[in-house]
């Protein structure tokens, strides 16, 4: 039982980095309170408690909504910009530019959102944000569509690397709009007085 | 070359006269955004008024932003006609795909992407390969010019939101006119905004005047000097003085 009431607050107090800044204490008083708390089934309640606390505080439906578009974009995506003949020449291309817009799109919010602070309030920068990602998405997914299209005589169709840099620099330049879109959207950014 | 409309049966002849005003279009966006931005920027009246320098900046990144958008729109839209009608792409060396090699090229065997270049192309797949590379070459130019469209639209918001701030900002200090706010006249307070310490000797300037011309008692001006040092707005101000004719 005391194994397991460790590894719940170890849960807990990892955990705790997932809530905002104002929350954040309720779980530290949750796990500096336990010790008042008789050991047993009552601080293995007391923990889940806790834990719940984290939990529905996270779990809030904007943000699940959120993660749940992505993921659907994502993985719309990756269903029609992955599959491809190994004799396509553009299955590769594809399949790398469908990584790192997947990888760009979700590590992205994080990154600028430790420099320049979470979105901006109000509908309009959500919807911008939103928007970007659909356009962004939407391209790739049809550029995929486009190129594998284009090369099903994969034979007379090589890559050479100068085209791949050319790809390459061109997915950095789509990754850049959707940063650009991320800073501009941020709250610490102010573009008017 | 543009698709984006060619489901709807818009001609993509380069020589049309549909695509030249799509590149009308490409630089008229900035320009009248920076334009509009800089005309609002000139119409703020509040006291800490933007310089010129600033009403470009602010063009400048509004018609960036702008520019860049309407890139990806384009862009997007043009990929995915081309994604959902690769039928509609003309072929490669015909004058709708933009001239190029084209068919005799390609009719003799030849191959653009091969490498090495000397590679034949069998005559069985002559036509599917004429047919691939006219696709895949395909609405290249949109996403060529997202590299370059945010500095396009930054240079042109710039040159027209600076212009814009200083030929409005130019009219309103000439007195103003019909379309413009004249600057409101220093000695008049503007009701609730915050006064300055300016503003507060002018007004202690005007006390004085006044105990000079024995309008206020030494008791007078003293109260109101202290009232003067405590005011937080112009309206505040403008109390202190309100009974006093100017002069």
């Amino acid at each position: 039982m005391d194994r397991f009431t460790g590894v719940l607050a170890g849960l807990l107090g990892r955990s705790a980095v997932l809530l905002p800044a104002a929350r954040r204490e309720w779980a530290e008083a949750v796990l500096a309170e336990m010790g008042e708390v008789p050991a047993g089934s009552a601080r293995v309640a007391w923990l889940c408690g806790g834990l719940w606390l984290v939990a529905r505080e996270v779990a809030t439906v904007r943000r699940v909504i959120r993660v749940l578009a992505f993921a659907t974009g994502a993985v719309g995506l990756v269903w029609i910009g992955w599959p491809g003949a190994s004799s396509n020449s553009a299955t590769p291309l594809n399949r790398v530019y469908v990584t790192g817009t997947v990888v760009a799109l979700a590590v992205l919010p994080w990154v600028v959102r430790g420099h320049f602070g979470p979105v901006r309030g109000g509908w309009a920068p959500r919807a911008a944000r939103v928007g970007g990602y659909a356009m962004v998405l939407a391209l790739i997914a049809a550029k995929a569509v486009k190129d594998r299209y284009g090369s099903r005589l994969g034979a007379y169709f090589v890559i050479v690397p100068e085209f791949w840099v050319l790809e390459m620099v061109l997915l950095l330049v789509i990754v850049g709009y959707v940063a650009g879109l991320f800073i501009l959207t941020s709250e610490r950014i102010r573009l008017t007085r | 070359m543009l698709y984006a409309l060619a489901p709807f049966g818009v001609g993509v002849d380069p020589d049309g006269p549909s695509l030249k005003w799509w590149g009308v279009a490409a630089l008229a966006l900035p320009v009248a955004t920076g334009l509009l931005v800089g005309q609002l920027a000139a119409r703020d009246t509040r006291p800490t008024v933007l310089t010129p320098e600033q009403g470009a900046l602010q063009g400048c990144l509004a018609a960036s932003c702008a520019t860049a958008t309407a890139a990806l729109l384009v862009a997007v839209l043009t990929s995915v006609t081309i994604a959902l009608f690769p039928h509609r792409v003309p072929l490669e060396g015909t004058p709708a795909a933009g001239g190029g090699p084209g068919a005799g090229y390609i009719a003799g065997g030849g191959c653009e992407t091969c490498d090495p270049v000397n590679t034949v192309i069998p005559p069985g797949l002559r036509h599917d390969y004429w047919v691939e590379i006219s696709v895949g070459q395909a609405g290249m130019a949109p996403l060529a010019f997202l590299l370059f469209a945010p500095f396009v639209g930054a240079g042109l918001g710039a040159f027209a939101g600076g212009f814009a701030s200083r030929s409005r900002g130019t009219r309103g200090r000439a007195g103003g006119g019909p379309h413009g706010p004249s600057p409101p006249a220093p000695s008049q307070p503007l009701g609730r905004l915050r006064a300055s310490d300016a503003d507060r000797e002018q007004v202690i300037g005007v006390l004085k005047a006044a105990f000079a011309q024995g309008r206020l008692t030494k008791g007078g001006l003293d109260a109101r000097v202290g009232h003067a040092f405590t005011s937080q707005t112009c309206a505040d101000l403008a109390a202190l003085t309100a009974d006093i004719a100017p002069g």
